[in-house]
């Protein structure tokens, strides 16, 4: 691939801002070579490569990782097949909402679909849409609340002209003023985030997304870092950012998505951020957090919700997320994916960690051959399939 | 004919005015010679040993250029030596061990040479234990500031090495070793001089393991210096070898003539002929590498061949009757001219080496064709001279006389190949042997085939730590480099590190390929720790600030000054050439597509890349060498003999040999590489001349109308014994080097020998069948004409038949006269 030269001015203009710093911030597309359009170089040995999450699709194990490498067993993980993949960033996460059709989420904000069980993909979303998404949701935001406060303050401003001395009336006026005042607030947060949202895309597609849900083959979420979110109600066909339903003013990372038996579903981030939604991702609530460290990981555990984050802390929730116990582990090694499989509880983490055993009961800690970190998990009969810095690994299960 | 005449005139008029100045100024000869002789002796004991990277590897391939362009930068990646600390009981979680690990620590810290603030332990400041906690980083060094040797501080600092991320590279995978990483300085701070690696390899032999291995602790040290320095010390105990040699050949000198003149002086004047050799390399300014060291040996057997020849001349003179001056005259007369081409042949095979564009090889040849010219000096002039005043001696013109007798017994059996019936017997397991040679020859690999260092020996101590330290830690010694070449300030912007990650994404799949890493590498882990360590985040982000900052740290070697060169450091499972082609065929690849005007990848550094370079010099350089020599050689032959014929007779048996050296090499697993790749040149050179003696001296038989068989018996009489033992003499003077510490030299010393005796062979066995043959019944020469005599002084050959029948006339005993062997 030869390097194109249409991406040069932007390119010069970067390079004399940055030189001052010694290194030059390029845009992004400066040559021809750009990861979000050069497909997956085949990998004889894609399966020794840094993997990060893993899906099933029917029998099929389906694993994505570094370099737009997604890989495909059908054979318990036993050997694995690369798939014809368009993008080559990172991918981080994989879903199926039925056995064939499949997605995928990565780095620059990449969106894949397959609707072949894993076998091939097509990107329907990167970086650059979001981003554009972004916008128009904050631009959505912005107008309407300019026009609510338009509203409030008519309504104030009547209800001031309107009375006289009606101590009810004045009450009404005040409180008309409280919400004017949170309009206004609300208002100048939407606008900056705008503002954000606008920086973003002439900054590029380089925020990850780092989790994926779909909770019908219609409806879905991808969710990533600095707060980015979107939301699907037709099979991908169209999305919107939902960045501005959302209560995260800090602009955290969405780390972990997951739905509950009981249909709810829970998102977990960084610094303790934990949310909810009832109504299949439409709307969010923040929950208590009993951390204040980053999530990484969710799982669904029959009746029971687990929260993995930093530095062996492990939280149960028999409530669907409402309450949360920590979990007592002989561990302080991050905790990365968890896996409910045949009663069986597993969890890997950072340098080999390995959780498993039954929920309800003490968990027992061990540490894998090689030391590497983990962050996914599969579960095929007799073993778990564990994906991380090495590869793809195959581990034989305790039986309980 | 008249080319001939033109070369061969100046070389005869100078052996009469030469024969003049010789002996009738004799004193004055000697003592010019011995002034000389202090003189180069004199310089000579300063010649520099001398092991320079850069003279083993082809200077002017591409890739070299490459890597020379960007040598500053990359220094900081290669020229480190690592010690492996072994804990031989137990493991490094004791105080015991960790007591001697801080103190090889301290010892190596004040080395001369070392570059202290790179220096890389367990005990080292600089090797951190860092932890991603809810607040961000934890961190701190590996040993803790409390720690006592106690129970409970071993344990943190287990702990400790655990977070550290070093195991598998400065502690072993059964944490029963772990290293110390000590980078070098190419200057030595203390002396302002380069490093001298003999001296750093013997410190560190002194300084540490001397010192501190015991029956608890066993230290293993790799790294080009200490490769280096034990190089050059087992290339310097070849000096020992030398001796044998000399030792030997006494033995087989004394055995040969009986007479204690005739073993001494060509002795002397053969280590004459090394002295002068090696004083002139010295006055030249080159030093003696490991690979011209073969050049002495070389000198000293061919020396002591061509005295053998004069002393061979003179003691037939002498039993003619002639006194001591006269005999040396006469000898001295009918050897010059033949003994005087014989070596510009061997020099002339020598001096092909040339086109081989490697600097040690280059050199060889200068140092070979020096050698040879010395001993046209010592052994064509001095010696007869010296000769002059010894004598033969009675009681070994006794022992020749009776010799004579048995001589024929001994000889018969092998006139059986000059007859039709033993000669089509021979060219035919000749050709089944060239067939063989060929069929067994396809295995032959370019390049080196063994672990470790190639240049040791596999069961040599570098070559066992290296081995060890392989075995315990997650590292190869197999390095290939690939330079990523971007603009200044432009290394670490995100589209040129992308654009590498997915190299190393690429080149990671390559058969032979264990893993590379790379400034993105770093730029990734530390990406990854900046967002709380997840995995998720271990890629390049188009974030360039979060890049800059990610590489606030570089470690040393990743990068260069001007931010505009990225080294891709690709660890290989081995050095074969099969792996190096196939690694540097993906990376042209990729290169063919992906190089643009920001980044360019280009080939290649590190060990393995160096050889990629020299092995495709050497493939290609092993044919048009072959060539050079077989033409140059053919070309003499048929100068000399005017007989294409006759060329084929004297090739075809040096082309088996060429063969069949191939073969063996397949066999016995030896590549074609900077060592070997003389060798066959230097084979075929001196083997050449078995041929052309024989063949001269037997036709010298046919011309005067005697049946094959009885002319070969004649030649082996005279030529064939002489061949035989100069055969014998020179496989002895190389073969001795089958014993070297050093793996190319021992290679070198197999090959010469079996070349030198094969050659030997091939004259005695399929010349005579090929004679048979091709040229019977015609006799294709034809006979001398007296009166022609200018035409006769000016050949080799014909000069010979004159002298020849008339000794043959005076005396069978003239068989022995007027031929060099060598």
């Amino acid at each position: 691939m030869k390097p194109k030269r249409t991406g040069k001015p932007g390119w010069r203009a970067g390079q004399c801002v940055l030189l001052a710093l010694g290194l030059s911030l390029t845009a992004a597309a400066q040559a021809g070579n750009d990861l979000l359009t050069m497909p997956a170089l085949p990998a004889s040995h894609a399966e020794h490569s840094l993997q990060v999450d893993m899906a099933r699709a029917g029998s099929r194990l389906i694993s994505v990782g570094e370099r737009g490498n997604i890989l495909f067993s059908d054979d318990q993980g036993l050997h694995w097949q690369q798939a014809r993949v368009p993008v080559s960033v990172m991918l981080t996460a994989v879903t199926f909402s039925t056995d064939k059709l499949g997605w995928a989420v990565g780095h620059d904000g990449v969106v894949l679909q397959s609707d072949d069980a894993g076998a091939s993909w097509r990107k329907v979303l990167d970086g650059n849409q979001l981003n554009q998404l972004a916008v128009e949701d904050w631009q959505q935001q912005v107008a309407r609340l300019q026009t609510e406060l338009a509203a409030s303050q008519s309504n104030q401003v009547s209800a001031m002209v309107s009375t006289g001395d009606n101590p009810q009336t004045e009450q009404t006026a005040a409180d008309a003023g409280n919400d004017a005042a949170d309009l206004q607030t609300a208002l100048e947060d939407a606008e900056a985030a705008l503002d954000d949202a606008r920086a973003a895309v002439s900054d590029g597609p380089g925020n990850p997304l780092l989790d994926v849900l779909f909770v019908t083959p219609e409806i879905g979420m991808v969710v990533g870092a600095y707060g980015q979110i979107a939301r699907t109600e037709d099979g991908g066909k169209r999305w919107h950012s939902w960045q501005s339903q959302m209560d995260n003013p800090d602009h955290n990372h969405y780390n972990a998505l997951v739905r509950l038996d009981s249909g709810r579903l829970l998102l977990a981030g960084e610094a303790g951020l934990l949310m909810s939604s009832d109504d299949q991702g439409s709307s969010w609530q923040r929950l208590d957090s009993p951390y204040e460290g980053s999530y990484f990981g969710l799982l669904s555990a029959g009746a029971d919700a687990y929260l993995l984050g930093l530095r062996g802390h492990v939280f149960v929730s028999e409530d669907q997320g409402d309450s949360w116990q920590p979990v007592k582990l002989d561990t302080e090694l991050t905790t990365n994916a968890g896996l409910f499989s045949d009663g069986q509880l597993a969890i890997v983490g950072n340098s080999g960690l390995l959780i498993s055993g039954q929920p309800g009961q003490p968990l027992a800690t061990t540490t894998l051959p090689g030391r590497r970190a983990h962050s996914a998990i599969a579960a095929v009969p007799g073993y778990w399939v564990v994906g991380g810095e090495g590869g793809l690994t195959r581990i034989a299960r305790t039986q309980p | 004919m008249k080319i001939f005449n033109l070369l061969l005139r100046p070389v005869a008029a100078l052996e009469s005015v030469l024969e003049r100045v010789l002996f009738f100024r004799r004193l004055g000869v000697l003592l010019l010679f011995a002034l000389a002789t202090l003189w180069l002796g004199w310089q000579a004991a300063h010649i520099r040993t001398d092991a320079s990277f850069l003279k083993m590897i082809p200077s002017d391939h591409p890739y070299v250029i490459n890597y020379l362009k960007h040598r500053e930068s990359l220094s900081g990646l290669g020229n480190s030596i690592r010690v492996a600390v072994e804990a031989r009981d137990g493991d490094i979680f004791s105080k015991d061990y960790q007591d001697v690990l801080h103190k090889i620590s301290d010892e190596l810290f004040f080395l001369p040479g070392v570059d202290r603030s790179g220096m890389k332990s367990i005990w080292t400041p600089n090797v951190r234990w860092t932890e991603v906690t809810e607040d961000g980083f934890a961190g701190g060094p590996v040993i803790p500031a409390n720690y006592d040797g106690s129970a409970a501080s071993l344990e943190q600092v287990r702990q400790n090495i655990l977070r550290s991320g070093q195991v598998g590279v400065l502690v072993a995978n059964d944490f029963k070793s772990s290293i110390i990483q000590v980078p070098l300085l190419d200057i030595n701070p203390d002396t302002g001089k380069r490093l001298d690696f003999q001296a750093f390899s013997a410190a560190l032999e002194k300084l540490v393991r001397d010192k501190y291995q015991n029956e608890h602790v066993a230290i293993h040290i790799t790294g080009f210096a200490k490769a280096v320095g034990d190089l050059i010390d087992g290339a310097s105990q070849v000096a020992l070898f030398f001796l044998v040699a000399i030792g030997i050949t006494l033995v087989l000198l004394f055995i040969y003539s009986r007479s204690l003149s005739c073993t001494l002086v060509p002795l002397l004047t053969s280590l004459v002929a090394v002295v002068w050799q090696l004083g002139l390399l010295n006055q030249l300014g080159l030093g003696l590498d490991p690979y011209s060291m073969l050049v002495p040996f070389l000198v000293f057997a061919i020396g002591v061949s061509h005295g053998v020849q004069i002393v061979n001349g003179l003691t037939h003179e002498s039993i003619n009757g002639a006194d001591k001056l006269t005999a040396a005259r006469r000898a001295f007369r009918s050897l010059f001219i033949p003994g005087m081409v014989a070596l510009l042949s061997d020099g002339i095979g020598f001096v092909t080496l040339i086109v081989i564009d490697i600097q040690v090889i280059k050199e060889l040849a200068v140092a070979a064709s020096i050698g040879v010219a010395v001993i046209i000096l010592t052994n064509l002039l001095l010696l007869p001279v010296l000769m002059s005043y010894t004598g033969v001696g009675e009681k070994a013109l006794q022992h020749q006389r009776r010799r004579e007798q048995y001589q024929d017994r001994f000889w018969a059996p092998f006139t059986w190949f000059a007859k039709p019936r033993g000669a089509i017997v021979a060219v035919t397991l000749g050709i089944a042997a060239t067939a063989y040679g060929f069929y067994a020859g396809q295995d032959l690999q370019i390049g080196d085939l063994e672990k470790g260092a190639p240049e040791l020996r596999a069961d040599s101590r570098y070559n066992l730590d290296n081995a060890f330290i392989n075995e315990h830690y997650s590292s190869s010694s197999d390095v290939f480099v690939v330079m990523a070449e971007t603009k200044p300030e432009q290394c670490s912007s995100y589209a040129n590190l992308a654009m590498i990650d997915r190299f190393q994404g690429y080149i990671d799949n390559v058969a032979g390929v264990q893993s590379s890493v790379s400034l993105a590498n770093v730029a990734r882990m530390t990406i990854a720790g900046m967002n709380e360590g997840s995995l998720k985040w271990r890629t390049l982000t188009r974030n360039q600030y979060m890049i800059n900052s990610s590489l606030s740290f570089v470690p040393p070697g990743l990068m260069d000054a001007e931010c505009s060169l990225v080294p891709v450091i690709i660890f290989l499972d081995d050095h074969k050439a099969d792996t190096l082609r196939g690694v540097v065929d993906a990376v042209k690849r990729f290169a063919a597509d992906n190089n643009s005007d920001t980044l360019r990848f280009v080939l290649a550094a590190g060990n393995s890349g160096i050889e990629a370079a020299t092995n495709e010099v050497i493939g290609t350089a092993q044919y048009a060498m072959l060539a050079w020599v077989y033409a140059v050689v053919g070309l003499l032959c048929l100068l000399t003999f005017r007989s294409l014929t006759t060329v084929l007779c004297i090739l075809l048996p040096l082309g088996l040999t060429s063969v069949l050296c191939q073969a063996l090499m397949a066999k016995l697993g030896i590549g074609v590489k900077v060592a070997t790749l003389p060798v066959i040149a230097l084979g075929v050179g001196i083997g050449v001349d078995y041929g052309i003696y024989i063949y001269s001296r037997l036709n010298t038989y046919l011309v005067q109308g005697m049946a094959l068989p009885k002319a070969y018996l004649l030649t082996l009489k005279s030529t064939g014994k002489s061949v035989a033992f100069t055969g014998l003499t020179l496989a002895i003077g190389v073969g001795i080097w089958i014993w070297s510490p050093i793996k190319f030299q021992a290679d070198m010393g197999v090959l010469l020998t079996f070349m030198f005796l094969w050659n030997m062979l091939g004259a005695l066995i399929f010349l005579p069948a090929l004679v048979c043959l091709l040229k019977r019944p015609v006799v294709v020469e034809p006979p001398v004409e007296p009166r022609r005599t200018e035409e006769a002084e000016a050949s080799v050959v014909r000069v010979h038949y004159g002298d020849e029948i008339k000794q043959s006339k005076a005396d069978h005993a003239g068989r022995e006269v007027g031929h060099v062997v060598k």
